[in-house]
């Protein structure tokens, strides 16, 4: 049976970003139509600024920089 | 729904497996089945992820209730602050998307049958058992404390009535009154959820009976989000709450609920309204399935959250021994979107993989006023593991502009795992 990418380690590390970003929504951004290299640059940044304010700050700072590929190239591709 | 399999295909494969008189493999099966125990955070984001990834498996969750009462949020329902009604959820968008549901309780589990029984006597037959039954309280740890104390001195760790209950006697208690929170030894369900509802009963007593005060009698020392709550607390009420920890005999070890007493080891206090949070531990089918451990609570497999003591089954949520993810809605949620895409990937012949999960849990400390606590995981070992440097708290000593910004964030969280869910 062939394997969907729904079932791919991206698709599992990405599990986590959907309870919390839902298109419609205002407070927390509607992260859909970002490209993969503009939602790899938007999780990088997070990560180096360890000092920022935000949650996902606090988020991205747990990730290596593989798994951010991943979770942009999956997410990224989802929203095009 | 197109994509599920029709009946008559469902029936063609049982047939061609009877006939054959061998029982297939469940990974050559064209449609396995997957039975789920409890529609709360954890089982309904697992069957309908399922729906979402896996389209050829059968999906049947076994609920008794009508529909689910979120307890997230909650506080600020008990604060006056928001309507019960934003709290319930119908089972209708899981029916819409595919799942079968059955309004029941699960009564027993036959491992070596792969069978569920339920209280009206269904029989269903899995492949993969997902439980995902909540927490059950520990009714003999408080003398005194049972399910009829619980009218006079609510719980309100379940949603729903009991909810309304520590509400209304809220409302119905004179200015002037006291309140008492009794918080149990950890682990419970939403660790900072005893110190958010004492902050949103305290924004009630500030706003409409300001000569009232707030005790919370605690069994723990420290506690999530504690300099956070603390600052808040001083900031936003001061006089108003006094917390007894654990190391000055903060623990109730009885209580007499007609009068509303409470006592610790040394004091004895009468209150006006009482909310008394007992101990907890899984869920009561979690026993009945032997899945449970001595702690009361259900060892997994980090990676599929199979049971370790029973092949077959995987439990997730409250139930689980997961820490140092917490048992959270947002914990429940994910583990459930993993589990379902773990078991699709064995039902597919295919090796489970290990991941980075997270969670955060926001807690309000007025409506207007909210921070958070998060974590990432790995779980490539034998159990789940922080990933060092990452998650925490909010700052501390923030501008009130972030804890709007968090409050509203809280909002939108709400509205997608209540719809990744629900539907
Ligand atoms: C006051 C309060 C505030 C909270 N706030 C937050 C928050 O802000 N953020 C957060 O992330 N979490 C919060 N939580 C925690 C959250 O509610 C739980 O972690 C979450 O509900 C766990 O999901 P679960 O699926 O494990 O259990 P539940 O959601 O409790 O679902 C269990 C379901 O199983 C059913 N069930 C049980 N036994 C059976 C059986 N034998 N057969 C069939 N069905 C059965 C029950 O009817 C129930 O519907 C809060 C909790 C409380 C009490
Ligand atoms: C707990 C809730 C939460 C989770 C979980 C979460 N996010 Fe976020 N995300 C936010 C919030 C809040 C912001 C806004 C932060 C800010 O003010 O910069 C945000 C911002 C973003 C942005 C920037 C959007 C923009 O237009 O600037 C991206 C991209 C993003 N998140 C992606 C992700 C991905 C990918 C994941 C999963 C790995 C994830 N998020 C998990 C809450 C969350």
């Amino acid at each position: 049976m062939p394997l969907d990418a729904s079932l791919s380690t991206a698709a599992l590390l990405s599990a986590s970003c959907s309870g919390c970003h839902l298109a419609g929504n205002a407070a927390i951004p509607d992260i859909r139509g970002l490209s993969p290299d503009a939602m790899f640059t938007a999780l990088s940044d997070y990560k180096i600024d360890t000092d920022g304010p935000t949650i996902m700050h606090r988020l991205m700072a747990g990730y290596s920089d593989p798994e951010l590929r991943a979770i942009a190239d999956y997410l990224g591709a989802q929203g095009e | 729904m197109n994509e599920t399999p029709d009946r008559r295909t469902v029936l063609a494969g049982l047939a061609a497996t009877t006939s054959l008189g061998i029982a297939a493999p469940a990974l050559a099966k064209s449609s396995p089945n997957v039975v789920i125990v409890g529609g709360g955070f954890g089982g309904a984001s697992a069957a309908m992820q399922f729906r979402k990834i896996a389209p050829n498996i059968k999906v049947t969750l076994i609920e008794p209730s009508s529909a689910y009462t979120a307890c997230p949020f909650s506080n600020l329902v008990i604060g006056g602050s928001r309507n019960i009604s934003l709290q319930t959820f119908a089972y209708s968008g899981l029916k819409a998307a595919g799942v079968k549901l059955i309004q029941d309780y699960a009564k027993q589990i036959d491992p070596d049958t792969k069978t569920v029984t339920s209280r009206d006597g269904i029989s269903l037959t899995y492949d993969r058992l997902i439980l995902s039954p909540g927490i059950d309280f520990i009714w003999d740890a408080i003398e005194g404390f049972d399910e009829t104390a619980a009218q006079n001195m609510p719980h309100a760790w379940k949603a729903g009535l009991q909810t309304e209950l520590l509400a209304q006697q809220l409302q119905a208690m004179e200015d002037g009154g006291v309140v008492a929170i009794s918080v149990p030894p950890p682990p419970f369900r939403c660790p900072p959820g005893p110190y958010e509802r004492a902050s949103l009963i305290a924004d009630y007593l500030k706003r409409h009976k300001p000569r009232s005060k707030l005790v919370i009698l605690d069994s723990q020392d420290r506690f999530s989000k504690q300099p956070l709550f603390e600052a808040a607390w001083r900031d936003l009420y001061p006089g108003i709450i006094e917390r007894m920890p654990g190391s000055e005999s903060g623990q109730v070890i009885r209580v007499e609920s007609k009068t509303r007493k409470l006592f610790t080891d040394f004091d004895e206090l009468s209150v006006d309204v009482a909310n008394v949070i007992p101990p907890q531990k899984a869920g009561k089918i979690a026993h009945i399935a032997a899945v449970a451990n001595a702690t009361g609570w259900c060892p997994v497999n980090a990676v599929t959250f199979e049971s370790t003591l029973a092949p077959n089954v995987h439990v997730i949520g409250d139930a689980t021994i997961a820490s140092p993810m917490p048992k959270s809605a947002f914990s429940a949620n994910l583990q459930g979107k993993i589990c379902a895409a773990q078991i699709a990937r064995i039902l597919a012949g295919q090796p489970p993989i290990a991941t980075t999960l997270s969670n955060t849990c926001y807690s309000y400390a007025a409506p207007d006023y909210a921070f958070s606590v998060s974590g990432v995981y790995h779980n490539d070992g034998a159990a789940f593991q922080s990933v060092p440097g990452a998650g925490g708290t909010s700052p501390i000593g923030a501008e009130a502009s972030l804890r709007l910004a968090e409050a509203r964030q809280a909002e939108d969280w709400f509205k997608t795992i209540t719809r990744e869910a629900f539907g």
